[in-house]
């Protein structure tokens, strides 16, 4: 991945969450590579990107967590995950994405971003298969509130 | 059997029913039809059933973000297919298009696509007969080869016969879009990798076999053989301990020798690498010139006469493990100078984040800005030295493990100097593959100065001066 779309990602996440999450502690693990099918730790958030460039982000996140960040932002307690829990994941991941994307834009990639989507069960995996079967390489950004640990999972590579 | 035919003349005048049969199979059976057309007044051709028809038209429908080669898309009676113009495919030089001009255009089709080809002028339709189409001189070279199908003379005509299939699943299969398009090819073109990486892995198995190997080299040595034995495992094992060192066929020969070496050395304080600082000075001979500092200029000069001619228009490299930046840097310098006219590219990886992060950002010091990088020096406002933009802009800092599967177009050179030495054996085995798979025909491997791709493989190698390239044989 080019270094240039590193630190957009990185940034954004980091700053946007402690913004929604308020006076929360936010702390960035070390990031990492990774290039196998992951398992997803519960909620997961993906919004895909198109252009100059192409490929995905993920959040990722247990049910707990991703409960916990909701009721906050709403500012009430959320007793599940209704459409509401959801809805804010969603926005959540949308904003992270498009401010990182503005970033790059500004730094002359142009590219374009789907809406988020929403995955939540047990036991789920995703596999990103480039090419020969390949797993696709992402950049892996963790970050870890009084909330809970938000994993950052971005795959983005150039057009070939 | 000449000789018959022409006594068989002589001696009747009137030609017998079988030989004018003969006569007529050696000249007038038609079983190959082309379509015949010019590029840059040089004449060409397709083979006709993969010709639709023919097109006079112009004003197509650009489409942002594709290949250059794409001049967008056009509205074949309702169908809309995709135009290339060949021109361009070929970097040959296209006039200037005027607003209502019309194209001409080769409506082909290949797989169940249709594709509208450009070109300059489209002649006639020949027929030959198949047998008398020569297949491509080796001299073309091997970029452009695996484009032309043959060459066929008729009508005191020389005719390139190109290989239209071919020409469009390669940029399909490489586009990695339009799925469904022409599988056969794409299958191919798998196969094609699958078949090229065997040899790959039969020269894998040796290689994790060389813990052993050593031994059976070792065998004749005057020492006890046994402690001998005994020592260079356990140096095999802490190397691989302490500094991620794995000796494998890439680097044995060297280790081998050091160790000979080693022992000399430390004959009296014991021979085994207790720490860390052991493991590095039994290291240290291994770094390659200049590594993970900038260039002298001897050094350069060396990588420059090493650079064998390429007369392509754009040069790709590929340099993983390319740390701070300094090794990527001094190449592109060097390849500037070495291949004036072709666009460079390199592709520089590394797996540290803050080191491959700050390459971009990098400055280089007054002692060495001042000597042969000069020339592509400039200064910022604080007066420090750094690249210029031009050198910059070839390289492109990604952060990537190479034993990771990777989006690289084929590269012309692979650079990578002590970076497989500290790879897994099987990681080792891999990324040499994907050297395999990813380099031309043509292109060259330059690997550190203690490792070698020679042994037991289908490499070849070159030797200038000090340094050695491998290339595929």
């Amino acid at each position: 991945m080019r270094v240039e779309y590193i630190n957009p990602f990185v940034e954004t996440s980091y700053r946007v969450l402690k913004e929604v999450l308020g006076d929360a502690e936010v702390k960035r693990g070390d990031l990492y590579l990774k290039s196998t099918a992951m398992p997803v730790m519960g909620v997961a958030a993906l919004v895909g990107l198109a252009g100059d460039v192409e490929g995905r982000v993920l959040f990722d996140m247990t049910y707990e967590t991703a409960l916990n960040i909701a009721s906050k932002m709403n500012g009430e307690q959320l007793k599940d995950f209704d459409d509401l829990a959801k809805a804010t994941i969603s926005e959540l991941a949308n904003l992270i994405t498009a401010q990182a994307v503005t970033k790059l834009h500004e730094l002359g990639f142009k590219f374009d971003l789907t809406p988020p989507a929403l995955f939540a069960g047990e036991k789920m995996e995703i596999a990103a298969l480039a090419g020969q079967s390949e797993n696709v390489e992402a950049l892996i950004v963790p970050l870890i509130t009084d909330f809970g640990k938000i994993e950052v999972n971005v795959a983005i590579r150039e057009r070939a | 059997m000449e000789n018959e035919y022409t006594e068989a003349l002589q001696l009747n005048d009137n030609l017998s029913l079988e030989e004018q049969s003969e006569d007529r199979e050696n000249v007038t059976i038609v079983d190959f039809k082309m379509v015949t057309f010019s590029l840059a007044g040089k004449d060409y051709a397709i083979d006709i059933m993969q010709v639709k028809e023919i097109a006079k038209t112009g004003r197509f429908t650009y489409v942002p973000n594709t290949l250059p080669f794409v001049l967008g898309v056009y509205n074949l009676r309702g169908e809309i297919i995709p135009i290339i113009d060949l021109r361009l495919f070929f970097n040959i030089d296209v006039p200037v298009r005027k607003d209502n001009s019309v194209e001409n255009m080769l409506i082909v089709n290949v797989g169940d696509q249709l594709f509208g080809v450009v070109v300059d002028a489209i002649d006639k339709v020949v027929g030959i007969q198949k047998s008398t189409i020569q297949p491509p001189h080796p001299l073309f070279g091997d970029i452009n080869i695996k484009y032309i199908y043959g060459v066929v003379e008729c009508q005191k005509h020389l005719y390139i016969l190109l290989d239209i299939e071919r020409i469009f699943s390669s940029r399909i299969s490489a586009k990695d879009k339009e799925s469904g398009i022409d599988n056969v090819y794409i299958n191919t073109t798998v196969e094609d990798i699958v078949t090229r990486a065997a040899p790959a892995k039969a020269a894998a198995v040796p290689a994790s076999q060389t813990e052993e190997a050593p031994v059976k080299a070792e065998a004749p040595k005057p020492e006890p053989k046994d402690s001998t034995d005994q020592d260079f495992k356990f140096i095999v094992e802490e190397l691989k301990n302490l500094k991620k060192f794995y000796v494998t066929d890439i680097n044995d020969s060297w280790v081998k020798s050091r160790f000979d070496q080693w022992i000399a050395e430390r004959k009296s304080s014991g021979s085994q690498l207790q720490n860390e600082k052991d493991a590095d000075d039994f290291l240290s001979p291994f770094w390659s010139p200049c590594n993970g500092q900038w260039w002298t200029k001897q050094y350069a000069d060396e990588i420059y006469k090493l650079l064998p001619d390429n007369n392509a228009k754009q040069i790709v490299v590929w340099n993983p493990g390319c740390a701070k930046g300094y090794e990527s840097y001094s190449l592109a310098c060097i390849l500037k100078k070495r291949y004036p006219d072709a666009k460079i590219r390199i592709y520089a990886q590394d797996v540290d984040l803050l080191n491959i992060s700050n390459a971009p950002l990098v400055t280089i010091p007054d002692t060495y800005a001042n000597d042969w990088y000069a020339p592509y020096i400039t200064r910022k406002v604080t007066g420090e030295a750094t690249f210029t933009q031009e050198i910059k802009d070839i390289i492109m800092f990604e952060y990537h493990d190479c034993t990771n599967s990777n989006s690289l177009p084929m590269v012309d050179i692979v650079f990578a100097r002590d970076v497989l030495s500290f790879l897994p054996v099987e990681a080792q085995n891999m990324v040499v593959g994907d050297f395999d798979e990813k380099l031309k025909g043509n292109g060259i491997i330059i690997l550190g100065a203690g490792e070698s791709l020679g042994k037991g493989s289908n490499w070849g190698e070159k030797t200038v001066g000090s340094l050695t390239y491998f290339n595929k044989q």
